[in-house]
């Protein structure tokens, strides 16, 4: 064997290979460390910018992806202040047969909505998803709020007459309501409503706190900050703002006096709030008092009567909405008799247009045909049709329940299939998004 | 022992292997320093594989305690050719198919027909090839180890394209690759290593490279120098040149016969270009280690020795 | 020696040179001063050189004293005859094994501690003598290929002459690991050497004098040169030259030389005599030719080398016939029981059992005491180290393998016979596989020989061959002897003194 000396020689070479090769890795990572960051956000640029653009990138990575095969990679996007702007999913779609589907979606930064989306073709045995599909369900898809849907294949449906009632009198746009007072918690509510068609598309009930630095009713909820009995009241408010745009009428919620409802599934909490507020935004629809007049009536108040801008009063939130209670100005909104008689609560629109009787008035309703499908080729898989009489807790799609779904989309011909993982696709990524958020919570 | 001669040079099989294993130092230390904790997981797991594969097949042959350390060395290879998102039982399974499929099998040490470390990785590409695609980028995630039990997430992952990085970057070794064949310079300290220590051959490698080198050329010559200089770099060529194709047992023993097979090596390198990684660089080093059993077989069964 | 001096190497490769350099592996300065041995007893083989061994001459009881001769080969037989290294008394004449196997009679003296030289050791006084004379004198001297050959020196002169060759060649390329006993022959007595060279060419008929050196033996080289200016104004006949090699292992054996020198390869049975036309001695051998014939002195003593791995090295000048324990003794070589003791090198030499009775002999370079730190053999992992040492250009590796399987036709097809034992394989294999011993030991049986060392080796390589021409041509010479009086030589002397 070697003698000690050449033992000891070698271990000398080896200690000088180490520390050269230590030498030259802190060289190489001087010399290579500036291009790295740069060439990789160019990377991730060139990858994303159609999904979602923004200032950079990085990776996130998060145990929670375990339970997420199908999601590859999730990128955080920032803007040049450093604050995340929304998620790049990297996903792919498996059929049953082993065929694949690669996409690539953005989301904004509450898991909402959906940036973009876009193929990547570069599976080994791709599921066959033409661009023109791709852009159909893009175009129907993004910048809506996720998850998705498909409505019923119109070719293979056997076309009847259904009746929809809905509330006459609808102006288009977006309409809002916000509570005056605080409840318990500090929370003020509000509804925000979109109005399509004359039919209403879209509800959103929430709630913001008058602490700016707790989080909004919904996000508390998500959270665990914020519990109510039964499900979260995020999934309970959910569910009732899906139950009400397939009735469209806050009377047929079938409010007790309590303020509990039975007919919708998993609701225990109290919707009275919802109910008050949405009414106020049929009217305000009604009124053509939209959100953007709403808010600048807020304003208006809180000028008179601080003789100050919202801005400067720090009551306003990122978002551009107010958060103030007026439960110290109990009278601010009373509307008062000659005689000094109070006569009624005057709402912001009333505040800006005058009284009207729009509130008393009920609703007038019309009864419209609307082309739909049978429900007997109904699939789970599939959309649902607002007004179709189902029970819209008994089905799901992707694993979510329609009460969560939030946009609905129709293929335009071509493979329903082919829509129906795309769909997937962007469904997995809002169910590990609401997971994500949730944990980073 | 009373036969002459009665001294014997202080170049034995350990001490070569050791050298051999000193000159894969630079590339283990620019491994673990890129890629962390799973490279030194993959890299002892590997070295342990081969090592008790090795002392139970010398156990089964009973042919004596005796360890050269050829194993040690193959072990590092192997591990170095994986990419650093390897689960380990991956990682196990090839090492455990080069040292005893390859070796033991043939009976151990100075035996084997073909290169272990090659044939452990090119058996992994072939019947695991989704959990040897786990490429990141260098620098990240040192001490992650999550890839070690469930591989990392693969799919629809692509390589990004080696021409976007600078050129000190794949200089360096700062892109995605193998834990331990990205860096040019670490392969070329252990070829100089090598060369000091005058332990192994050089005529394969000669031989390989010349045919690599040239071919690479021409088909980037219309892209420009940059391209075909970040080409070579990242092609893993000199990692197989110095680290396998000097492997003793498994290369002609005579000279020409080995630049012979080199060539030949380099040539199925050419053919393989663009394919995947682990087959660019294994490949000719099975082509050489088979070319080398057919040599022995003509070239000292037949004729008389020539060697100029 | 000159910059851009042609450098001579059998081994022609450019690339990656792997050739053996011992130079660097002599364990102690060769500058030591020369030790004088004077045994109580001596050991005389009477077969210390190829050829018939000698038949005593002397009788148990017998008193000898130095130079007297004790042994004589058979009338007409090739052999060189046995001289006394001592003065003393016979006390036995047997059968002794020499480490080789070889039995022979040895005839045993114990000293009587006078140091009584026989009358017939003088200075010579005249100058002129034939070649013939010169011949005679190196015969009657007992003087044989000291480098380890053992083949009686006039018998190569007598064949070089036949053979009309155009150079001698002065062979100073002692490479083995650790022996320097030649070197120092050339760096304390260059003169004589340069002298005796003059006086072997006279003798073979030639005027050019080549002496074969290691570029890396710088103290030699100068010796070399400057007796060579010393010597050249004398003798404007003759044309000095130094042929510088590249230190490499076993370059002094004549078919490398002439590989190195004339790029030619010598297949089993060609001679350097007949293929290049050029006779090689060994420094050392020259040194004694001069001995002979300037001082009238037999081959009685020589220098040998003793060493090892782990001992201080020794030259000592030592009777021919001095068992090898008196050597060690004298010096503390023997540290202890468990070092192997070799008569030779310690790549080529033979191991001794018995260092009481055997004694060194005309052709014993050196006595080497290895303490035995190697390690155990392994698989052959195919590096080809072997192949790449092999100055013979064969494989080793291969060739074991075939013998081992019995593949032994193959083994001849593969060129076995080439093997000259040198020992380089075995020295450089990693994996410390016995190739040298199996390679050897099979082209030894195959000749019916008892080889196991570069000495035997090459002594067995000419039996085949060489024996009856050698044989041949010495009978010849001798028929021709009276008739060629007049080829005399000017031997170096200088006004009766030497030089």
């Amino acid at each position: 064997m070697m003698p000690k000396e050449k033992v000891r020689r070698f271990v000398f070479e080896c200690a000088v290979l180490i520390v050269f090769s230590i030498g030259l890795f802190i060289l190489g990572s001087i010399i290579s460390g500036e291009k790295l960051d740069e060439r990789i956000q160019f990377i991730y640029d060139r990858r994303f910018e159609n999904v979602l653009p923004a200032d950079r990138y990085s990776e996130i990575e998060s145990e929670l992806l375990s339970g997420y095969p199908n999601i590859k990679h999730v990128y955080s996007a920032y803007d040049e202040e450093g604050t995340v702007t929304g998620y790049v999913l990297d996903t792919v779609v498996e059929d049953d047969e082993g065929k694949t589907l690669h996409i690539l979606t953005g989301v904004t930064h509450d898991g909402e909505r959906l940036t973009g989306l876009k193929h990547i073709a570069d599976e080994e045995d791709p599921i066959g998803i033409t661009e023109d599909e791709i852009n159909a369900v893009s175009s129907q898809t993004i910048g809506k709020q996720i998850p998705v849907s498909l409505n019923k294949d119109e070719s293979d449906k056997d076309e009847t007459i259904s009746q929809v009632s809905r509330i006459r009198g609808l102006h288009d746009g977006i309409y809002f309501a916000q509570a005056k007072n605080k409840d318990s918690n500090g929370y003020i509510d509000y509804v925000e409503i979109e109005v399509t068609d004359g039919l209403i598309t879209k509800v959103q009930w929430d709630a913001l706190n008058v602490d700016r630095t707790t989080q909004n009713r919904r996000e508390a909820s998500l959270s665990g900050a914020y519990t109510v009995s039964g499900e979260s009241w995020a999934n309970q408010a959910y569910n009732l703002c899906h139950a009400f745009l397939d009735i469209q009428d806050p009377t047929r919620l079938a409010m007790k006096s309590d303020g509990k409802t039975e007919i919708i599934e998993n609701v225990t909490t109290d919707i009275r709030p919802f109910v008050d507020l949405v009414e106020e935004c049929i009217d305000n629809s009604r009124a053509g008092f939209d959100k953007e007049a709403y808010i600048a009536e807020q304003k208006a108040v809180l000028n008179t009567l601080f003789e100050g801008s919202a801005d400067e009063l720090g009551v306003m939130t990122k978002d551009g909405l107010m958060v103030y209670s007026f439960h110290e100005y109990p009278n601010l909104f009373s509307l008062y008799d000659e005689n000094g008689g109070y006569i009624k609560e005057l709402t912001i629109r009333e505040m800006a247009t005058g009284p009207d009787n729009l509130a008393q008035e009920g609703y007038d309703y019309e009864e419209e045909e609307i082309t739909n499908e049978k429900d007997d080729t109904y699939s789970a898989e599939d959309g649902y049709i607002p007004g179709s009489g189902r029970s819209i807790m008994t089905d799901s799609v992707d694993g979510l329940p329609m009460s969560e779904i939030r946009t609905f989309i129709d293929g335009f011909g071509g493979d329903r299939e082919h829509y129906s993982y795309v769909i997937t696709g962007i469904n997995t990524d809002y169910k590990f998004l609401k997971d994500y958020l949730n944990w980073m919570a | 022992m009373n036969k002459a001669p009665f001294i014997h040079t202080e170049k034995n099989t350990p001490y070569i292997f050791l050298t051999v294993l000193a000159s894969l130092l630079p590339c283990c230390v620019f491994s673990v320093f890129n890629y962390g904790l799973v490279s030194i997981v993959l890299i002892v797991t590997s070295v342990v594989v081969f090592a008790i594969t090795e002392r139970i097949g010398s156990g089964i042959r009973k042919d004596g305690s005796y360890y050269d350390m050829s194993i040690l060395s193959e072990g590092v290879i192997f591990a170095l050719l994986l990419p650093p998102g390897t689960p380990v039982l991956i990682c196990m399974a090839g090492a455990f198919f080069g040292a005893f499929i390859c070796k033991e099998v043939f009976g151990g040490s100075g035996s084997n027909p073909v290169n272990p470390a090659a044939c452990g990785r090119i058996f992994v590409e072939l019947v695991f090839p989704s959990y040897v695609r786990g490429f990141r980028d260098p620098g990240t995630d040192l001490l992650g180890f999550s890839s070690l039990w469930n591989g990392a997430n693969v799919e629809g992952y692509v390589l990004p394209d080696i021409q976007d990085y600078s050129f000190a970057e794949v200089l360096f070794g700062r892109y995605q690759s193998f834990i331990g064949t990205g860096c040019i310079l670490c392969a070329l300290a252990g070829l100089v290593f090598l060369c000091i220590k005058k332990t192994v051959r050089f005529y394969a490698p000669i031989g390989y490279l010349a045919v690599v080198i040239t071919g690479m050329f021409m088909l980037d010559i219309d892209e420009g120098i940059r391209v075909f200089a970040k080409d070579l770099m990242s092609s893993g060529v000199f990692f197989a040149a110095v680290f396998m194709l000097t492997e003793p047992s498994t290369v002609p023993l005579n000279s020409r016969g080995a630049l012979f097979s080199g060539v030949l090596a380099g040539m199925a390198a050419l053919l393989l270009t663009g394919g995947s990684g682990a087959f660019y660089i294994c490949v000719p080093v099975l082509i050489v280690n088979l070319t080398t059993y057919l040599f022995e077989y003509f070239a000292s069964l037949k004729g008389g020795g020539d060697r100029s | 020696m000159r910059l851009g001096e042609h450098k001579f190497s059998f081994y022609k490769s450019l690339l990656f040179d792997n050739a053996l350099d011992f130079s660097g592996r002599s364990s102690f300065m060769k500058e030591i001063m020369l030790e004088k041995i004077y045994p109580t007893r001596i050991i005389l083989p009477m077969k210390q050189h190829y050829g018939s061994p000698c038949i005593p001459v002397v009788k148990k009881g017998d008193h000898v004293l130095i130079g007297q001769c004790v042994g004589m080969p058979p009338e007409g037989s090739l052999g060189a005859p046995v001289h006394s290294g001592i003065s003393g008394n016979v006390t036995d004449i047997r059968q002794i094994e020499l480490p080789d196997t070889t039995k022979c009679e040895a005839v045993f003296i114990s000293s009587d501690r006078k140091r009584t030289h026989h009358p017939s050791i003088r200075p010579r006084s005249d100058f002129n003598v034939s070649a013939t004379n010169v011949t005679g004198m190196i015969k009657e001297a007992g003087i044989v290929g000291m480098g380890g050959e053992g083949i009686p020196t006039w018998a190569k002169i007598t064949r070089a002459r036949k053979s009309g060759v155009d150079c001698i060649l002065v062979n100073c390329l002692q490479s083995e690991p650790y022996a320097t006993s030649d070197l120092l022959r050339i760096t304390d007595y260059a003169d004589y050497l340069i002298m005796g060279a003059v006086a072997l060419a006279g003798a073979v008929g030639v005027t050019i004098i080549e002496c074969l050196i290691s570029e890396k033996k710088t103290t030699e080289i100068t010796a070399l040169q400057s007796a060579m200016e010393r010597t050249q104004s004398r003798y404007s006949g003759y044309a000095f030259n130094i042929r510088y090699f590249k230190e490499r292992f076993p370059q002094g054996y004549y078919r490398l030389v002439a590989k190195a020198l004339w790029d030619k390869n010598l297949e089993p049975g060609q001679t350097l005599e007949e293929t290049c036309k050029a006779v090689m001695f060994n420094c050392s051998t020259v040194y004694a030719c001069w001995e002979a014939i300037a001082d009238g002195m037999p081959l009685v003593s020589r220098i040998i080398t003793v060493t090892g791995n782990d001992n201080d090295g020794h030259n000592v000048l030592a009777p021919i016939g001095t068992p090898v324990s008196e050597i060690l003794n004298s010096i503390n070589g023997r540290s202890e029981t468990m070092d192997r003791i070799i008569l030779g090198n310690a790549l080529t030499g033979i191991a001794l059992k018995d260092p009481d009775n055997i004694p060194v002999m005309k052709t014993t370079p050196a006595v080497t005491v290895i303490r035995d730190m190697e390690g155990v053999s392994s698989h052959c992992m195919h590096c080809g180290s072997c192949s790449r040492a092999c100055p013979m250009e064969i494989y080793p590796s291969v060739l074991k393998q075939l013998i081992d399987r019995g593949m032994n036709e193959k083994a001849e097809n593969e060129g076995i016979g080439k093997c000259i034992a040198c020992g380089a394989c075995s020295y450089v294999c990693p994996s410390r596989i016995d190739l040298t011993p199996t390679i050897a030991g099979y082209v030894a049986s195959t000749a019916k020989r008892t080889p196991a060392s570069f000495t035997s080796s090459v002594i067995n390589e000419s039996i085949d061959i060489g024996s009856v021409s050698l044989l041949e041509r010495y009978n010849e010479e001798e028929e021709d002897k009276i008739s060629d009086d007049k080829d005399t030589i000017l031997l170096p002397f200088e006004g009766g003194k030497r030089v």
